[in-house]
């Protein structure tokens, strides 16, 4: 395809090479891109849910979260859509720290599907939110997160694409056997690791 | 409007898959400070209806491609592409489209798309246009088209209701003059929503409201065929205000224009 | 129109182009029936998000995803699950 005369497209955000993966761009902006209409829960109508089959193994209320051991994170994000944004900076509370509070000392199944508000749901395996590689993040750049972006509450997954970072998170299902969630079962990769290009299924 | 010859409307069912073709600018018409009308040569146009749209796709240097849908401002009778388009404030695609295509520039388009928000003049009327700033494309290859038809689009009685945040941002400003001052031309009617109005100004100056519409547009009694175009706020507050009218929701047409949440 | 947005800024008119990649009609005018809400609309009046990845059309009503649609490298995904009907209108 013959290229078209002046269109750079929205890129050229200075970037070092070794930490943009390949065929992501970095950007200097935060696009939005969402699924499904942005929900508006009220903070005290908020709470967070871990679950296992029909147990339910905590539950958190806004203020309870709050309460927990909260943690700050710098890290690089990678959207499936190409732009990628270096040095993002996130405080939440870790999934180490949410299992902890529950009094699990290891979790019940090695795969969870998150639930979000307005019905988007993603999987993953819980070997990727251990070990502080995972957050259930608040906040955002030292402000509480907007809705837009997730807010009140979003997973924070930077070493997966992005839609693995769910927004609007409610609730985290255990599951003995990895299952697809929303893109996942519409042709998008069962595990999405950026450094593999593994965007869609197959790849 | 020269008439070249008569476009053959797109087929219904069984129509061939749409294939992306390179398209060139030939010319660039500066029509507000915001907006731009591109007309384009696009080699085999199979011809299309008023109200269709187009997508484009533009790609850079390094094989990067960002494709956005932009509606047809020129009528089926005209065998160039008119695109006319608004510089969103952090678009990806509209400032190189407003501000940098010039002729002999290419890029890549497929349509015509779209068989809901379509109008000709053999669907009959009266014709009723509500506008949101450059939501008003679509809308113009309507009138366009139906100043074209000679007989067949006197017989349909028009209306349009633009609404534009000033004077300076009304798009096909002069045009729609001289339509509207023609016999037999479509009513046009303005509003104001951003500025003061000028002196002398004999449109509106608020948002367009079910006073306002009942006002200017056809009465629900008369069945008109409603064709509503803008950003989103606008197009449901008017779409919800012609039902709560009495308009048939069958009969009203909407089309939401705006920014994708990459832009 | 700013980026950040509160609700969709786009319906199913923008899919239209999509919407021709799958199907072999025009389906945009094609009347769906949510299985939600049993709200039926023409495809063009669902509200489109995610149009970056394809286009996940959802009902006025009750915004349940009526029809999912996902590009991907290997050919068109389609999730019509959420539409009790879909009947296309005849020329």
């Amino acid at each position: 395809m013959t290229p078209t005369r002046g269109f750079t497209g929205r890129r050229g955000a200075e970037a070092d090479e070794q930490r943009v993966p390949p065929g992501q761009y970095a950007t200097d902006g935060f696009p939005v891109l969402s699924a499904g209409p942005t929900p508006r829960t009220p903070l005290d109508r908020w709470d967070l849910a871990l679950q296992d089959g029909g147990s339910l193994l905590g539950k958190w209320t806004w203020d309870e979260f709050q309460a927990l051991p909260q943690t700050e994170l710098t890290v690089d994000i990678h959207c499936v859509t190409k732009w990628s944004k270096l040095g993002t900076v996130w405080e939440g509370v870790t999934i180490d720290d949410l299992l902890a509070a529950a009094g699990l000392d290891e979790p019940p199944a090695p795969y969870l599907m998150a639930h979000c508000d307005g019905g988007y749901t993603t999987n993953l395996p819980l070997e990727d939110l251990l070990d502080g590689k995972g957050l259930v993040a608040t906040r955002f750049d030292g402000e509480p997160l907007a809705p837009e972006h997730g807010g009140p509450a979003r997973l924070l997954v930077p070493h997966l694409y992005f839609w693995k970072s769910a927004k609007w998170v409610r609730r985290l299902r255990f599951m003995e056997h990895d299952e697809p969630g929303f893109w996942e079962s519409l042709g998008y990769h069962i595990y999405g690791d950026p450094w593999r290009e593994q965007r869609y299924a197959g790849d | 409007m020269p008439a070249i010859e008569a476009a053959r409307p797109p087929a219904g069912a069984g129509t061939p898959r749409l294939a992306w073709r390179q398209v060139e600018v030939i010319e660039r018409i500066a029509e507000t400070p915001r907006a731009t009308t591109l007309v384009l040569d696009v080699p085999g146009w199979p011809g299309h209806l008023a109200g269709q749209h187009v997508d484009i796709r533009l790609t850079a240097d390094d094989g990067y491609q960002a494709q956005r849908s932009y509606s047809i401002a020129s009528p089926p009778e005209v065998p160039q592409l008119a695109l006319t388009v608004e510089r969103l404030e952090r678009g990806e695609v509209s400032p190189w489209l407003v501000d940098e295509a010039r002729p002999g520039d290419r890029f890549e388009l497929r349509g015509p798309i779209g068989g809901y928000f379509a109008w000709s003049v053999t669907a009959g009327g009266p014709l009723l246009l509500v506008a949101g700033g450059s939501g008003v494309a679509p809308l113009m290859a309507m009138l366009r088209h139906r100043a074209a038809s000679g007989e067949a689009g006197y017989a349909v009685s028009a209306c349009l209701l633009l609404s534009s945040r000033s004077v300076a941002n009304v798009i096909y400003r002069e045009e729609l003059q001289r339509l509207g001052s023609a016999p037999d031309g479509p009513k046009v009617v303005h509003t104001l929503t951003r500025a003061q109005p000028p002196p002398g100004w004999r449109g509106y100056a608020r948002r367009i409201d079910a006073p306002m519409l009942a006002e200017v547009g056809f009465q629900p009694a008369a069945a008109p065929k409603v064709f509503v175009c803008g950003p989103t706020p606008m197009v449901e507050a008017v779409a919800e205000a012609l039902v709560g009218l009495g308009h048939e929701p069958e009969r009203v047409k909407t089309e939401r224009f705006g920014a994708t949440g990459g832009e | 129109m700013s980026g950040e947005q509160a609700c969709s800024t786009l319906d199913g008119n923008a899919a239209g182009g999509l919407l021709r990649e799958v199907f072999a009609f025009d389906a945009t005018e094609a009347r769906t029936t949510c299985s939600g809400c049993a709200r039926t609309a023409p495809m063009a009046e669902l509200r489109l998000y995610a149009i970056e990845l394809g286009a996940i059309l959802r009902c006025p009503s009750c915004d349940e995803a009526v029809v999912r649609i996902a590009r991907t490298p290997r050919g068109l995904w389609l999730d019509l699950r959420g539409a009790a009907t879909v009947v296309a209108v005849s020329a």
